[in-house]
């Protein structure tokens, strides 16, 4: 039963990494991939049918804490609240720089507005780091962490992983919406992702005992880990051989590496959070029968907008 | 200022500014639906231009609603840690079920609407918006049985000093919620009309050249103005038949009503100010006088729409001092709304969950400096972006039907595609 509250916000969190976690690399390299005023808004009109669809995985998974595990909740938000604001404002500056770039013709405007949404997306993907590499150190029951493990070397390794498998996977999902001639684009940036993430992640699985950061379960952590590896390293395989469609697979499951890695490395602790029984009948028989609409959803919009942008997508970001 | 205070100024000042786009999200959001219903029908050049002109008000006012409920959500872990303590299994429930089984599904139809034009099919694409109006509403149903416990917590029990669900019938049909909502979803529409009214006049006054264009629009608006007045004044009243009774004295209790108030709840929960402040009393008073003056105007309106007396009317100094005053009263509905919130949520002080839980127990022990300092940070980013978006609409409302920024694949002029561009024109310029 515990398992499958857990299960289920692991399930809403992952999907957040994969699918937003594309939105947020995308933004990242906005200005790197995209050279040129309208090289940028066909990247965001790439990206804009799934900005939505995306971070209201991470709407969700807020819900699902404080429905299911209201005391976690409770327990995360204190203990890492200059974290949570941080993620918040960079949240919302990402989505209004992607709402308002385009809403006037400015070069100033427009380039400001670009320059928020790399900055933004950037401060957003490292604070989830940080985030989760606090997570793996224990989350405090009342109180705050100090902050030399707030925003110590160990965490602040964790949000620079994060930062690269996301940079990797948001470029990879820009080849693969691209129209076909400009995919190439998004080549150096992918190789070069792949790379600092290979090296971060294997840092992370030297510092882990260095630090001695006590891992509740440490095995799955550590299969985790090397999925991270194996995944980054085929990623970049397939998309030296142009196959995009499989590359963004193994990014993605990159992208959901370090949440999957730091929620079954500290699984026992968060279940201590759950909500009493009642609660959780009343939520099953709500959101149980509503899933498999939620995924149709989401499945029939991804079926939607599966082609490459071209002429006739709309462009509205 | 306290960090009960503190606290309370963020989550007030957050929940007012959310509720400030969501009000004219939930209200345009049928009015879009309907007229892309029309266009559906109809095949009318003008109906797509009506769906896609208020369309992307719609849209841009969206965004803002968006990025502050983002903040909303986190509040309560944030500064509320004692009502997650004791409530959080209660309240949280019908949150997460919003968030999941509503918001979920709002978002990811939205966007296939914003983007689903000249590929989906014209009814599948018409059911989309009606989707999204239908999820919009039943998030706020959500949303306000979380807000109904608290004004009058029911369905729960108390065990061990937590409260947990006892009776989720109850929960789901509290009054506090349900009547809320009827009295919300009025003042919404009622919202959007008084917008709509507001701009329409505008470009009146303008002497457009899309004369038929806003007349057609005007007319949608009154009707559902006038028929969203009645029952925001109706519902509104109907109210009173559940308010608590310390929820009365908010309203404006007598001297005498509040002291005998205090001495009975001293009775019940020992010494402390049990009242509600008074100088919450200017809210009400404000919200009736504007609903009935809202009722009276809107009614008046009924009658210019015949034969289009609206821009017609003489002598011309009356009518243009009117359409003057619609342009000038469109931020009215918005105090307003504010004012009534403001009701709702200081009325119910010194309670977070009325007769259960002090605010002042339900505060996290953060300090000072910390939440003083989110609190600027969120004031002023929210500020800055919302007068911003209001800006942007103002433009998009200014410039009329052409050019219209929703829908397009990106060939218009104003569109950021510089002339002298690259080869990437070719896509965002489509189909030319
Ligand atoms: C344009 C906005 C608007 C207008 C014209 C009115 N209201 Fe209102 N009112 C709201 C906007 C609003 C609101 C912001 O939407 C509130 C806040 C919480 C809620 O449920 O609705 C509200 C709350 C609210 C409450 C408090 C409910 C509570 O605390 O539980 C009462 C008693 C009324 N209203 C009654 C009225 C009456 C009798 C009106 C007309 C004569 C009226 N309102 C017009
Ligand atoms: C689900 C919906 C809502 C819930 C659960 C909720 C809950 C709360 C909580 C926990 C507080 C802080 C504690 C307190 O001061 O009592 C509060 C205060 C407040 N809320 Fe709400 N709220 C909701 C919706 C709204 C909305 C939409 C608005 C305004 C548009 C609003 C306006 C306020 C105001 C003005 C206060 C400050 C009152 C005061 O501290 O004196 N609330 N609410
Ligand atoms: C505590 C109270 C509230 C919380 C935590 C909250 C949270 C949120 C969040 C996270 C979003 C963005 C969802 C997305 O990504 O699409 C949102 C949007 C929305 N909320 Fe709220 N909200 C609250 C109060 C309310 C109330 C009282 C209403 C209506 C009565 C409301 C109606 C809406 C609607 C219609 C939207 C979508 C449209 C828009 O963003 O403007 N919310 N809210």
């Amino acid at each position: 039963m515990e398992t499958t509250w857990l299960a289920a916000l692991g399930l809403l969190l992952a999907g957040w990494s994969v699918l937003d976690g594309a939105n947020l690399g995308l933004g990242m390299s906005l200005r790197r991939i995209g050279r040129s005023g309208p090289q940028r808004r066909l990247l965001l009109t790439a990206l804009g049918p799934f900005l939505l669809g995306g971070e209201v995985w991470l709407v969700a998974s807020a819900g699902l804490l404080i429905g299911a595990f209201p005391a976690l909740e409770k327990d995360l938000l204190s203990a890492y609240y200059p974290l949570i604001v941080g993620l918040v404002v960079a949240w919302v500056l990402r989505d209004i720089g992607v709402w308002f770039r385009s809403r006037r013709p400015s070069k100033a405007w427009q380039g400001g507005w670009e320059t928020v949404v790399v900055v933004a997306s950037t401060v957003m993907a490292f604070a989830w780091g940080l985030l989760l590499g606090n997570v793996v150190q224990g989350v405090p029951a009342g109180g705050r962490p100090g902050v030399e493990t707030l925003v110590g070397p160990y965490s602040l390794l964790w949000g620079a992983v994060v930062v690269a498998v996301f940079t990797l996977h948001g470029a990879v999902f820009a080849a693969l919406r691209l129209p076909r001639g400009r995919r190439v684009r998004a080549a150096g940036t992918v190789r070069r992702a792949a790379a600092f993430a290979l090296a971060l992640l294997a840092a992370v699985g030297v510092l882990t005992p260095a630090f001695s950061v006590d891992l509740a379960r440490r095995l799955p952590a550590a299969v985790m880990g090397v999925a991270a590896v194996v995944a980054v390293t085929l990623a970049l395989r397939l998309f030296e051989r142009g196959r995009e469609g499989r590359a963004y697979v193994c990014s993605a499951v990159a992208a959901a590496a370090p949440l999957l890695t730091a929620g079954l490395a500290s699984a026992p602790r968060l279940r201590d959070g759950l909500a009493s029984a009642g609660s959780l009948d009343l939520l099953a028989t709500v959101v149980v029968p509503a899933i498999p609409v939620l995924i149709a959803a989401q499945a029939w919009m991804w079926w939607t907008f599966r082609h490459r942008v071209g002429p006739r997508s709309a462009v509205f970001f | 200022m306290s960090v009960l205070d503190l606290s309370r100024l963020q989550f007030a000042s957050t929940a007012i500014f959310h509720f400030l786009f969501v009000v004219l999200t939930l209200g345009l959001a049928p009015v879009v639906a309907f007229f892309q219903t029309r266009w559906a029908i109809s095949g009318k050049e003008v109906h797509e231009r009506l769906t896609r002109y208020w369309g992307q008000l719609y849209i841009v006012n969206y965004a803002m609603g968006i990025v502050v409920g983002l903040a909303m959500e986190f509040q309560f872990g944030l500064h509320w840690s004692g009502l997650m303590t004791f409530a959080g299994d209660v309240f949280g429930a019908p949150l997460a079920t919003e968030t999941l089984v509503a918001f979920f599904l709002e978002s990811t139809f939205l966007g296939m609407w914003i983007f689903g034009w000249h590929r989906l099919h014209r009814w599948v694409h018409t059911a989309l918006i009606w989707l999204v109006v239908l999820t919009a509403y039943l998030s706020a149903y959500w949303v306000m049985v979380a807000n109904g416990f608290l004004q009058d917590p029911v369905g729960h029990v108390i065990e061990d000093g937590v409260a947990r669900i006892d009776d989720v019938g109850a929960l789901l049909t509290n009054q506090q919620a349900v009547g809320a909502l009827l009295h919300i979803v009025p003042v919404c529409l009622l919202t959007a009309s008084v917008v709509m009214v507001g701009i329409c006049s505008w470009h009146f006054l303008r002497g457009t050249p899309d004369a038929d264009f806003f007349r057609r629009s005007l007319r949608v608006a009154v009707v559902l103005g006038a028929v969203a007045a009645v029952f925001a004044v109706g519902n509104g009243y109907a109210q009173f038949s559940y308010l608590t009774e310390g929820k009365e004295l908010a309203l404006g209790g007598s001297p005498d009503e509040r002291a005998a108030f205090q001495a009975e709840m001293e009775a019940l929960h020992g010494p402390g100010d049990w009242t509600p402040p008074t100088w919450i009393g200017f809210a009400w008073p404000l919200m009736e006088i504007s609903g009935t003056l809202s009722m009276t105007v809107f009614f008046g309106l009924l009658f210019f729409l015949i034969r289009n007396a609206f821009d017609r009317a003489r002598p011309a100094w009356l009518r243009r001092f009117w359409h003057r005053f619609y342009v000038w009263t469109v931020p009215w509905p918005f105090v307003v709304v504010a004012c009534g919130w403001l009701l709702r949520e200081v009325g119910r002080q010194p309670w977070v969950v009325y007769g259960e839980l002090t605010t002042a127990d339900a505060v996290s022990a953060h300090s000072a400096g910390t939440v003083s300092t989110s609190l600027i940070v969120f004031g002023v980013l929210f500020a800055t972006l919302a007068v911003l978006d209001w800006w942007l609409i103002a433009r998009l409302a200014r410039r009329g039907p052409h050019d219209l920024v929703l829908g397009s694949d990106g060939a218009g002029r104003d569109l950021g595609v510089p002339d002298e561009d690259d080869d990437e024109r070719l896509v965002l310029t489509g189909r030319s």
